[in-house]
């Protein structure tokens, strides 16, 4: 009860606050244009490379990218890219 | 941008293969070593990597059990490295640079505007005679000395300003729109003098200011007549001249005279029609000097002969002292035409026309015109008669006459 408080002062708190929600909550963007080509921020590291799933690990979730001829034209430490034929999204 | 320094450091493609090679990846990414275009090969990853990053990969490699296999390099230190041999070619692109870099200390090109009296020629000349146009120095010109002589050389010009920016000179200038009085010719003034009459005619009107009228309304006069004279009489009481009094004469007389018009205009023509051949030559020039790139004489006997050219330029601002010309001939031949009756009309109407606006412009009120076309199988001519009405304004000095002697005697004596 005492948590579930806390949680919903928080979440009140960025709203009206309008501050970025990315931040406070730890949260992983998406960015999925088509099915050709997806963007992630804020990730901590590859779990799973093959070209027919990729599996990132997010601050407080896995993220698993299903598909065909899955490549990463780039990635650093704060964002990034897969192309190919994406399927479907899921979150673990 | 990246990617040319990415060219520029030269980077790697390679091959990892091994127990643990998500470990490896995510530890290039905490340590912040950029690796891109990762894609999964057969038995590993492929990815490419930058020359410098790739030493410091060691340490993780050996952490993560994986090894790392170089599959293909890129870049510029790799390509020189392959034609080191090559040695004329680097010389030759270094020549090239440093002939560019020679090239762009001189002015090669020369941008005039906002002049409309003065002419681009004009401009362009006095540049060279000053040494500070096209092929000068960029370092030798003053573009403040510049503007100021450009204003002394060209009184018109009332400001100009001289840019210099790459190898192109550009020069803006504000003309004096109000045109200089002093320039025209100062009248000629007398102490006294007389208005005549510069042709013959009838006086339509005559108002005197200051003078003697010598004619009035209706009388004809011929060309060179004074009509009012600059002299004034004095009499005394019983009507003899005692004196005179000078001054210049004043007065508004409108004199009405003819002009003869007369014109001919031959009936058979020669017109020059386009063939419709067309041959174009290209040359091109380079420090002044031109070269043909094709020879041979031109193979009309009439022509017309158009150039256009273009200056190499690199950017906006950088010009090379390189035209490409390219003239087009195009042949013409003499053909000899017949006018119709309605061209004929329409033309000497034309001309008529014309002819009398000129004399509207020169203030002259036309009252009537007489005016015959005819036409015989050679020349259509135009004569007649134009009837206007014009102020006169000729001025001629008075005659200064003597005091009559004999009269002055007389009146003396009678005053005895």
């Amino acid at each position: 009860m005492r948590k579930n408080n806390k949680h919903k002062f928080v979440q009140q708190a960025v709203d009206t606050l309008e501050l970025p929600k990315d931040l406070v909550y730890h949260a992983a963007i998406v960015t999925v244009t088509g099915n050709r080509e997806l963007i992630i921020e804020n990730y901590k590291g590859i779990l799973e490379y093959e070209t027919q799933i990729i599996r990132v690990q997010a601050q407080n979730c896995r993220i698993a990218v299903l598909g065909r001829n899955l490549n990463i034209p780039y990635y650093t430490n704060d964002e990034m890219k897969i192309t190919g034929i994406i399927q479907s999204i899921a979150y673990e | 941008m990246l990617s040319l320094l990415k060219f520029l450091g030269g980077y790697l493609l390679v091959e990892l293969t091994g127990y643990a090679p998500e470990r490896f990846l995510n530890l290039c990414s905490n340590h912040d070593i950029l690796i891109w275009d990762l894609s999964k090969a057969e038995d590993g990853y492929r990815f490419r990597v930058s020359v410098r990053a790739f030493y410091s990969l060691k340490p993780y490699l050996t952490k993560t059990g994986t090894r790392i296999r170089i599959v293909e390099r890129s870049g510029l230190p790799f390509w020189m490295h392959r034609y080191r041999k090559r040695k004329f070619f680097f010389a030759g692109a270094f020549l090239a640079v440093a002939l560019l870099f020679f090239l762009s200390c001189f002015i090669w090109n020369v941008d005039i505007a906002g002049n409309s009296a003065v002419t681009d020629d004009m401009i362009l000349a006095f540049l060279e005679e000053e040494a500070c146009g096209s092929g000068q120095w960029k370092s030798r010109i003053d573009c403040e000395q510049l503007e100021s002589d450009l204003r002394k050389e060209f009184p018109n010009i009332i400001w100009a300003s001289v840019r210099i920016s790459g190898t192109k000179m550009t020069i803006d200038i504000k003309e004096n729109l109000i045109p200089n009085r002093q320039e025209e010719p100062a009248e000629v003034t007398y102490t006294a003098s007389d208005l005549i009459a510069d042709k013959s005619g009838v006086v339509d009107t005559i108002v005197t200011r200051s003078g003697t009228p010598l004619v009035k309304e209706g009388d004809t006069v011929e060309a060179g007549t004074v009509l009012v004279s600059g002299r004034i009489d004095i009499s005394n009481d019983s009507g003899d001249v005692i004196g005179y009094q000078y001054c210049n004469a004043d007065a508004d007389i409108m004199l009405r005279t003819d002009y003869a018009y007369e014109d001919e205009i031959a009936i058979e023509h020669q017109v020059q029609s386009r063939t419709g051949a067309v041959q174009k030559r290209y040359s091109f020039a380079l420090f002044g000097r031109h070269f043909d790139l094709s020879f041979g004489e031109i193979p009309y006997e009439h022509y017309e002969k158009t150039t256009q050219y273009r200056q190499f330029c690199f950017t906006d601002t950088f010009y090379l002292p390189i035209y490409w010309y390219t003239d087009t001939y195009a042949e013409y031949e003499i053909v000899s035409q017949k006018y119709t009756k309605e061209e004929l009309r329409a033309l000497s109407t034309e001309k008529l026309n014309i002819y009398l606006k000129h004399l509207e412009e020169k203030d002259i009120q036309i009252l009537e015109k007489n005016v015959m076309i005819e036409a015989d199988n050679k020349f259509c001519r135009t004569a007649g008669t134009i009837t206007v009405l014009e102020k006169v304004q000729s001025r001629q000095a008075t005659e200064q006459l003597e005091i009559p002697a004999e009269e002055e005697g007389t009146a003396e004596n009678e005053s005895q």
